[in-house]
C-alpha cells in the first residue's frame, strides 16, 4: 500500500512538473481577435494606390524610423482608418513600422432581398458592452504592468483615469518642443479645453459639436437676433419663440420648441452644465444646491406647456411617414451637417433627413450654451471620438508623436475620412470643406480631380468657414466623459421620469453616488 | 557491470532511493499545492504588499506610507471599513445564533433531522447567478415582497437602494449560510457525552441550566470555528451585494470590496494594494486570535 502510494506521488510530481515545463516551448492558445474589416477593399488599395502614384519619394528630408503599435477599439471605422494611415505614414518613412491591433469584432455584412426585390446589404455590429469592458481591461493590464502599445486610441478608454495615474505622456512638452508644430494651427482654445493644468494627455483629430438650426418660416421676424452665431441657452431660445407656439398651432401642424424629447433635452442640458455638476479635476459634486433640480422642474414644466417633441407612442399618425405633422421652432444638428446649411442651391448637394433634419426654411443661429458662459463641445466617433494618446511607458514616444500629427494632417485628409466629427486642424477643415463645395468629398481619392472651384463654390466655403472658426472660438468647455458617472446619472434620471424618485431625493442620491465615485 | 554514479547524481539517486521516497513522501504530497499556492497566492501577495509602497506598479517611486496615510484619509474607504464592521457585527452574531437554534431544534427531531439538514443546506448549492435572479425578484420595487406589503396597505419599499439595504442584505446572508454553520453546530453537539446530560437530568437541572451549563461550554471549540468561518464568509457576501446592486450600491451597503473592486477598474493600484494589505493583515490577526481561542478553548 505504501509502494502505490508513493508511487501515484512520484507520478503526479512528475505530472505538474511536466505541465510546467509545458508552458517552455509550447504556444498557448489565446483568443484570436478578427482582423479589422476589408470593406471595399478595392477602394482602400485604389485609394493608396493612387496616394503613392502621386509621391515619388519620402516627403521628408530625414525619414523617421523604429517601431509603433497602435491599439484601437474600433473595427469598423477607427481600424480601416488607421490601417490606412499607417500603410501612408510607412510610405513615407520606409524604415518605420506600424502594427495596428483592432479590438471588437467584425461587422457582420449579409445580403438581403429589398422590397423591391433587388438585393442589398445589412451591416450588424456585433459587439456588446462586455466587449468593450474586455478591452479596457486587457489594456488596463498592459499599461499597468509596464507595457501597451505606444498610441492609443482614447475611443473608449477612460483617458482621464490614465493620465490620473500617470500612464499617459503629457503631450504638452512634445508641442513645446516640436519647432514644425505651430498650436495657432490648431485652435488653441480647444486644447486648452481639453488640457488641465496646461497638461494634455490625448490629442484630437476631429471633434464634434451640435449647432442649433432655427425655421425661419416660424420666426421671420427673429432673424437678426437668432442668427447672430451667439451662444444660445433653452431659456433664451424659447423665450424668443414662445410668443409664436399658439399662433402657429394651425394648418394640421402641431408645433413644438425643439425636436426633442425628454431625455434628449436632459442630456443636452446634462451636457451643458456636466462640468458644474461634476468636477472631475478636483473630484467634486455639485448636485444639491438647487440648480439639478431647478433643471429637472424646467424639464417638467417644458413637457407640460407641450414644448418638446412627442414620442411616437403617444401619436400614431407620426408612425407611417406622416411625422410633419409635428414642426419645430428649433433643432440641434450634427457639425457634420453643417456645410448643407451654406449650398441649398446647389442640386448635387449631400442631402441627408432623419424625420426632423433641415429644412429648405432652416437657418443657421448659433449653438448651445449654458447660463454661466459654458459652450462645450466633444469628441466624435462612433465610440465617443477620434483622440489618441501616447502611452508614457513607450520608447518610441517621438515616433508617436509624428504619427499622431501626421493622422490629423490636410494631407491624410485628402485621401482618408477621418472618423468622428471635423477636423482640428484648420487647413485639413477648409480642404474638406473645399471637396464639400465640389462634389468630390464622396468620390476616390483616384477619381479626384484637381481642386478648382468656381466662385460659387468659394463663397459656399468661406461663409462655411467663417461660420465654422466663429463657433470653433466659442468653444470654452470639454466635458471628460466618465462612463460610470454618466450611466450612473443616466440610470437615475429615467427612475425619476417613471416616477419613483423625486428631484430633491434624485439631487441627493446623485450628490452621494458621484461624490463617492470620484473620491475612491 | 556495476555502474560508477557522479558524485552529484550519486546525490540525486540518494534522495530518489525508495527509503528517501518513504522519508519525504509527505513533502512530495503536498508539493503541487505548495507550489500553487506559493505561485498564485504568496508571490503575487508579496508583489502587491511592495506596490503598496510604490507611487504606482510600473516606473514608480517609493513612496513610504504615503499610499496608507491615503488610503485612511479615504472617505470612500472609510465609509467601506465602517459598512463591512457593521455588516459583520450584524451578520456574523445573528448567523451564529440563528444557526445554533436550528441545530438544537434539529437535533432532537429523529428521523426528520437528515430532511431538516438537506432542507437548509440548499442554499449553498444554489450558484449565485440563479440565487441573486430570485432576490432581485424577490426585493425589487415591483417585486413579491413589496406586493405583500401594499396588499396588506403599506407603502413599498425600496429594498436594493436605500437605507433598508443592510437589511436586504442581513437576510440573503443568513439564508445562505445558516446551513453551513447548522452543519458545524450539529457536529458539535454530536460530540458532547451522553453522560453529561444525564447527570445533569439526575441532578434535576432544566433545559436551560443543561444548555448553558453543559451544550455551551462543550461546544466553544467549534463555536470558534463557526466565529471564524463566519466572519471570513461575512466577506465573501460581496459577490451577491454586486450581483444585485451594482459596483455602486447603496451607500449602506458600500463595502470594502468595492472600494477595492473599484481602484482596480479606475487603475489607482497604489491605493488598491495598500487597502488589500490591511485587510489581509487584518485578517490575518483576527484568524489567529481566534485559534489561539479555539485551542485555549479545547484546552480549558
Amino acid at each position: 500500500m505504501k509502494k502505490f502510494f508513493v508511487t501515484m506521488c512520484m507520478l503526479l510530481t512528475m505530472l505538474v512538473l511536466a505541465a510546467c515545463s509545458r508552458g517552455n516551448g509550447d504556444p498557448i492558445n489565446i483568443t484570436q481577435h478578427d482582423p479589422p474589416p476589408n470593406q471595399n477593399a478595392t477602394n482602400q488599395d485604389d485609394t493608396i494606390a493612387s496616394y503613392q502614384q502621386n509621391i515619388t519619394q519620402p516627403l521628408v528630408s530625414e525619414p523617421l524610423s523604429g517601431n509603433l503599435t497602435i491599439s484601437a477599439f474600433d473595427s469598423a471605422l477607427m481600424g480601416p482608418f488607421l490601417e490606412q494611415a499607417a500603410e501612408l505614414f510607412t510610405y513615407r518613412h520606409p524604415g518605420v513600422s506600424i502594427t495596428v491591433d483592432v479590438f471588437s469584432a467584425v461587422p457582420e455584412v449579409m445580403e438581403i432581398e429589398l422590397e423591391d426585390g433587388t438585393m442589398g446589404h445589412v451591416m450588424t455590429m456585433t459587439g456588446g458592452p462586455h466587449e468593450s469592458r474586455d478591452y479596457i481591461n486587457q489594456i488596463n493590464t498592459e499599461l499597468m504592468s509596464g507595457r501597451g502599445p505606444d498610441i492609443l486610441s482614447l475611443d473608449i478608454l477612460p483617458f482621464h483615469r490614465y493620465a490620473q495615474v500617470g500612464q499617459l505622456a503629457n503631450l504638452r512638452e512634445f508641442m513645446d518642443n516640436d519647432q514644425s508644430f505651430n498650436i495657432n494651427d490648431y485652435r488653441p482654445n480647444i486644447l486648452d479645453a481639453i488640457s488641465t493644468n496646461n497638461e494634455l494627455y490625448m490629442f484630437p483629430i476631429t471633434i464634434d459639436f451640435r449647432y442649433l438650426a432655427f425655421d425661419s418660416s416660424l420666426l421671420t421676424n427673429q432673424q437678426d437676433t437668432l442668427t447672430a452665431r451667439h451662444a444660445f441657452t433653452f431659456e433664451e431660445l424659447f423665450d424668443i419663440a414662445r410668443p409664436f407656439l399658439g399662433h402657429t398651432r394651425a394648418g394640421g401642424y402641431d408645433h413644438r420648441m425643439i425636436a426633442m424629447q425628454e431625455m434628449q433635452l436632459f442630456t443636452s442640458m446634462l451636457d451643458l452644465y456636466q462640468s458644474y455638476f461634476i468636477d472631475i479635476g478636483n473630484r467634486r459634486a455639485n448636485f444639491t444646491d438647487g440648480v439639478f433640480v431647478e433643471m429637472l422642474n424646467q424639464i417638467q414644466d417644458y413637457i407640460a406647456a407641450g414644448y418638446l417633441q412627442e414620442r411616437w407612442e403617444e401619436n400614431m399618425s407620426m408612425i407611417g411617414g406622416t411625422a410633419a405633422t409635428q414642426r419645430y421652432f428649433y433643432r440641434l444638428n450634427s457639425a457634420l451637417m453643417l456645410f448643407n446649411e451654406f449650398n441649398r442651391d446647389d442640386e448635387n448637394r449631400m442631402s441627408m433627413d432623419f424625420g426632423v433634419g433641415i429644412t429648405d426654411d432652416d437657418l443657421v443661429a448659433g449653438l448651445l450654451g449654458n447660463s454661466l458662459g459654458h459652450v462645450p463641445f466633444s469628441l466624435g466617433g462612433r465610440h465617443g471620438g477620434a483622440a489618441f494618446g501616447i502611452n508614457a511607458n513607450s520608447p518610441n514616444q517621438e515616433l508617436a508623436w509624428e504619427f499622431i500629427k501626421f493622422l490629423s494632417s490636410d494631407a491624410l485628409i485628402e485621401i482618408l475620412r477621418p472618423p468622428g466629427g471635423i477636423p482640428l486642424y484648420v487647413s485639413a477643415l477648409e480642404h474638406m470643406a473645399q471637396m464639400w463645395a465640389t462634389g468630390q468629398f464622396f468620390t476616390g481619392a483616384n477619381e479626384r480631380s484637381e481642386l478648382a472651384l468656381t466662385a460659387v463654390e468659394q463663397a459656399r466655403v468661406d461663409a462655411y468657414m467663417e461660420t465654422v472658426n466663429r463657433f470653433m472660438d466659442m468653444f470654452n468647455t470639454f466635458n471628460v466623459t466618465d462612463t460610470i458617472i454618466r450611466d450612473m446619472v443616466l440610470e437615475a434620471v429615467r427612475d425619476y421620469w417613471a416616477g419613483d424618485i423625486s428631484a430633491h431625493d434624485l439631487a441627493n442620491r446623485l450628490q452621494s453616488s458621484v461624490h463617492l465615485v470620484l473620491n475612491e | 557491470m556495476r555502474m560508477t554514479w557522479p558524485i552529484g547524481c550519486k546525490a540525486v539517486s540518494t534522495w530518489f532511493s525508495m527509503n528517501s521516497i518513504k522519508r519525504h513522501a509527505g513533502l512530495l504530497f503536498i508539493l503541487p499545492g505548495l507550489m500553487g499556492f506559493v505561485l498564485f497566492y504568496l508571490l503575487p501577495f508579496m508583489v502587491s504588499v511592495w506596490y503598496s509602497f510604490m507611487s504606482r506598479p510600473a516606473g514608480g517611486e517609493f513612496v513610504g506610507l504615503s499610499n496608507y496615510i491615503d488610503l485612511l484619509q479615504s472617505p470612500a474607504y472609510r465609509l467601506g471599513l465602517r459598512n463591512t464592521l457593521v455588516f459583520m457585527g450584524l451578520s456574523v452574531p445573528l448567523n451564529m445564533i440563528l444557526s445554533l437554534v436550528a441545530a438544537m431544534l434539529i437535533k432532537n427531531t429523529g428521523r426528520f433531522k437528515p430532511h431538516f439538514v438537506l432542507i437548509f443546506l440548499i442554499p449553498l448549492v444554489i450558484p449565485s447567478g440563479a440565487m441573486v435572479f430570485f432576490w432581485r425578484m424577490f426585493f425589487s420595487s415591483d417585486g413579491f415582497l413589496n406586493n405583500i406589503l401594499s396588499s396588506l396597505g403599506f407603502e413599498g419599499v425600496n429594498w436594493l437602494n436605500s437605507e433598508y439595504s443592510m437589511f436586504t442584505l442581513l437576510i440573503i446572508f443568513v439564508w445562505k449560510n445558516l446551513g453551513f454553520n447548522l452543519v458545524l453546530f450539529l457536529s458539535g453537539l454530536s460530540n458532547v457525552p451522553k453522560e453529561y446530560y444525564e447527570a445533569a437530568k439526575t441532578d434535576g437541572a432544566g433545559v436551560l441550566r443543561t444548555t448553558i451549563s453543559i451544550t455551551l461550554p462543550c461546544l466553544m471549540p467549534i463555536t470558534v470555528i463557526v466565529l471564524l468561518m463566519s466572519i471570513i464568509n461575512s466577506f465573501k457576501v460581496f459577490r451577491e451585494v454586486y450581483l444585485l446592486m451594482g459596483a455602486y450600491p447603496n451607500h449602506s451597503v458600500y463595502m470594502l470590496q468595492h472600494f477595492m473592486n473599484n481602484n482596480f477598474f479606475s487603475l489607482n493600484y497604489p491605493r488598491l494594494t495598500s487597502a488589500t494589505t490591511l485587510l489581509s493583515a487584518a485578517m490575518a490577526v483576527i484568524t489567529w486570535g481566534l485559534i489561539w481561542l479555539e485551542r485555549k478553548a479545547s484546552h480549558d
